[in-house]
């Protein structure tokens, strides 16, 4: 019917329907309003066509046409970003801090403690070197010393060889895991945007955000969105960036990829700072076996420790019998010898000149600075990312105040839109008694 | 929504809380190379120093207490010598062959005292033996008057030890020994002999009344007691340096001991200020957070505010 309250009643009919769905959407909004992945949605409503009547064009109604989901993709970008970044100081912090409990050594404790007491134990046999409680002391502490060297190599080598590689591995499984998911998500968003005449899959690309806010916390991800609704994602490799989600496909990463940030990142450097370490302690030890024994065997006699070359911290041991056929006089002169190369200074493998001690101490040194960075920047990066998740929330995070309003408001339009049906209900019932009242 | 900021700000206060409060219970400014790497490091090499001055001291004590012993040995030599000179005169003016017999019996006594202060031990280990010092300094053959040294001298005979760090230029070793070579033998009248052989020859001469006999071993002895003392005297020095040395390390000590204080241990005072104003700082953004927490339309529509 061309105007009139037909139509009337077809506007009021469609502002029920309206307010039904608006109210259902903020419902929605409100469930969700916990979800960090979940953006905020907007019932979009569009004017029905003009209708033309006696009086002139009259407008119908409006209809919702459809959800949109409200997001801003440059900030989603950068939070990401965020992500990785903050997963890859945060990670590196950790086995830095794993590492540096494992290499502990603060002067009374320690491998500097077993030093000390090595180079105490000569001093003391230089006073009476043919005792053979001293002779005892000396070869417990050289056994000492190397067990100590030992021990902590040891620990280092665990988390080298088993803590790290399995951190990388699970970060590679979880990886594909979500690489594959996001491709299957791709294919469904775009299944069920046909489906729906073209309207977007919000729960889906809710999904789809949150698969990926998880990855960029393992790698560094970067996304565009295609015309079709498909995302392309690319991760950070040494060479460039490198495509792992192209369509429908997704494309695995493996624990030997060149990935540069996100936790494997983070887990990559602290493997490299590591391996710098471990080397140290072998340069460290490979001069102490060489500078004590050509101390001692200058004299004549046997070495005090042997150690392989290469890995020399994982091999040094001491012998316990080098004491024995020396003459008190070449013991005596080892011992002041020996006990004096704690303030020799000495060159090293590595073309440090130092004494023995110093060295000990610029490895703590060295690890307690690459934690604190670490740690720094863990930091830096945490208050960015909060930055940024605050203010992705501002934009698609839920407002349940703004929600409340906007229910009070749905409430009254539904209230006012039932108050014309029933008005138009109410004026064609007389309209059709003043007909029906008419025949005879 | 500042939400995400303010637990973030919220968690940063609790971590300094608990930071400030771990330096005060443990008395220690940092707990991990990571707190303080390079207060961390110097840490570590101030500690070994202190270690090493500690065992330097002990090295300085053994060569006082090897030194003393020495000293108090020639001490003794001494007298002894002085009382076989006193004997020699006795000698010469009763030149009786009754009173004969009896200073013979005294000197002899005298030689034989000598002979067991050759042989002195410190530590168990005999002082005059060189590095040979599980054997007695001097074996002694009383029908001939020869003194064999059993020990060994030289270079090879010394017993050094470290009483200093050889960090400087110049040694840091001290010989803490004098073998019975240097401490007994001298040279007499152009001749080598020693102490206790002019202790025996005088005993001869006696027992055979021979009085120019008895007159040229008084030089002897003279010259024997003259050698004693100057050894004591080159003892004394050294005993007097380690002395300084002593002095010398213990103040490094102190030194090292409040560097390392300064450098590690908490400022309690400081640190209690801070802490307070810390956890004030904490009530009073959780207050905040509180309340605003309380301030949304939702609770202000159904009257649950507070």
């Amino acid at each position: 019917m061309a105007g009139g309250l037909g139509l009337t009643l077809d506007t009021a009919e469609q502002t029920l329907l309206n307010t039904q769905t608006e109210l259902q959407v903020s419902s929605n909004n409100i469930s969700n309003a916990s979800n960090t992945w979940y953006a905020l949605e907007v019932a979009d409503q569009t004017d029905n066509p003009d209708v033309q009547t006696i009086s002139g064009w009259i407008g119908a109604g409006a209809s919702v046409t459809q959800i949109t989901q409200v997001r801003n993709q440059y900030i989603e970008g950068q939070l990401m970003n965020a992500n990785s970044d903050y997963s890859q100081y945060s990670e590196l912090y950790s086995q830095l801090q794993a590492i540096q409990s494992a290499a502990s050594d603060s002067g009374s404790t320690g491998i500097t403690d077993a030093l000390g007491t090595f180079f105490d134990s000569w001093d003391t046999l230089s006073q009476d070197p043919s005792d053979l409680s001293s002779q005892s002391a000396v070869y417990s502490a050289a056994q000492n010393l190397a067990s100590t060297i030992q021990s902590t190599y040891s620990n280092l080598n665990e988390i080298a060889t088993n803590d790290i590689p399995n951190a990388i591995q699970d970060t590679v499984t979880q990886a594909n895991t979500l690489i594959d998911q996001i491709a299957s998500l791709n294919t469904e968003i775009v299944q069920a945007q046909a489906e729906a005449g073209g309207k977007e899959a919000n729960g889906l690309i809710d999904q789809r955000y949150q698969a990926l806010d998880s990855l960029s916390q393992l790698i560094p991800v970067s996304f565009t969105t295609g015309a079709n609704g498909m995302v392309t994602v690319t991760t950070n490799e040494t060479g460039g960036p490198a495509t792992i989600v192209s369509g429908g496909t997704g494309t695995h990463i493996s624990t030997s990829s060149a990935i540069t940030g996100g936790q494997f990142g983070g887990l990559l450097t602290a493997q490299t700072d590591l391996s710098g370490y471990m080397t140290d302690f072998n340069t460290f030890t490979a001069s102490l076996v060489s500078q004590v024994n050509s101390l001692y065997t200058a004299n004549g006699g046997s070495d005090v420790f042997s150690d392989t070359t290469g890995s020399e911290a994982s091999t040094i041991t001491a012998s316990d019998t080098f004491l024995s056929g020396q003459s008190t006089e070449d013991l005596n002169s080892a011992a002041t010898n020996i006990s004096n190369l704690q303030n020799t200074e000495v060159t090293f493998s590595d073309g440090t000149k130092s004494t023995l001690q110093s060295y000990l101490s610029n490895i703590q040194e060295d690890i307690g600075n690459d934690t604190q960075t670490a740690d720094t920047n863990s930091s830096y990066s945490q208050a960015l990312q909060t930055q940024l998740q605050d203010q992705q929330q501002s934009v698609s995070g839920v407002s349940i105040d703004q929600e409340m309003v906007n229910i009070i408001q749905y409430q009254q339009i539904y209230e006012a839109a039932a108050k014309v049906v029933t008005t138009a209900s109410t004026l064609m019932g007389t309209a059709i008694s003043m007909v029906g009242s008419g025949a005879a | 929504m500042q939400n995400g900021q303010t637990l973030l700000d919220l968690n940063n206060d609790q971590q300094q809380i608990d930071q400030i409060s771990q330096s005060i219970s443990s008395g220690v400014q940092f707990s991990s190379p990571a707190d303080d790497p390079y207060g961390w490091a110097e840490s570590m090499n101030i500690q070994q120093s202190s270690r090493e001055y500690t065992t330097i001291q002990s090295n300085i004590s053994f060569a006082t207490g090897w030194q003393d012993a020495t000293s108090s040995a020639l001490n003794q030599l001494s007298d002894l010598i002085s009382q076989a000179q006193q004997l020699a005169v006795s000698a010469v003016s009763s030149t009786g062959s009754s009173n004969g017999a009896e200073l013979a019996t005294e000197v002899n006594s005298i030689l034989q005292q000598a002979l067991t202060v050759a042989n002195t031990q410190y530590n168990n280990q005999y002082i005059f033996s060189g590095t040979m010092t599980g054997t007695a300094a001097i074996s002694f053959d009383s029908s001939t008057g020869t003194t064999t040294p059993n020990g060994n001298s030289g270079t090879a005979g010394e017993i050094n030890v470290r009483t200093g760090t050889n960090s400087g230029s110049s040694g840091n070793l001290t010989t803490i020994n004098l073998t019975s070579q240097d401490a007994f033998f001298y040279t007499s009248g152009g001749n080598t002999t020693d102490v206790f052989h002019e202790i025996w020859n005088l005993g001869q001469e006696i027992t055979a009344g021979n009085t120019t006999g008895i007159s040229n071993s008084e030089t002897a002895l003279q010259d024997a007691f003259d050698h004693i003392n100057n050894e004591s005297t080159i003892v004394g020095s050294s005993l007097s340096e380690l002395s300084t040395q002593k002095s010398a390390i213990s103040s490094i000590q102190t030194n090292t001991q409040s560097e390392l204080s300064n450098l590690q241990d908490t400022d309690v005072t400081t640190a209690t200020t801070q802490l307070t104003q810390a956890q004030a700082a904490y009530e009073a953004a959780l207050d905040v957070t509180d309340k605003l927490d309380s301030l949304n339309l939702a609770s202000i529509l159904t009257g649950s505010t507070s």
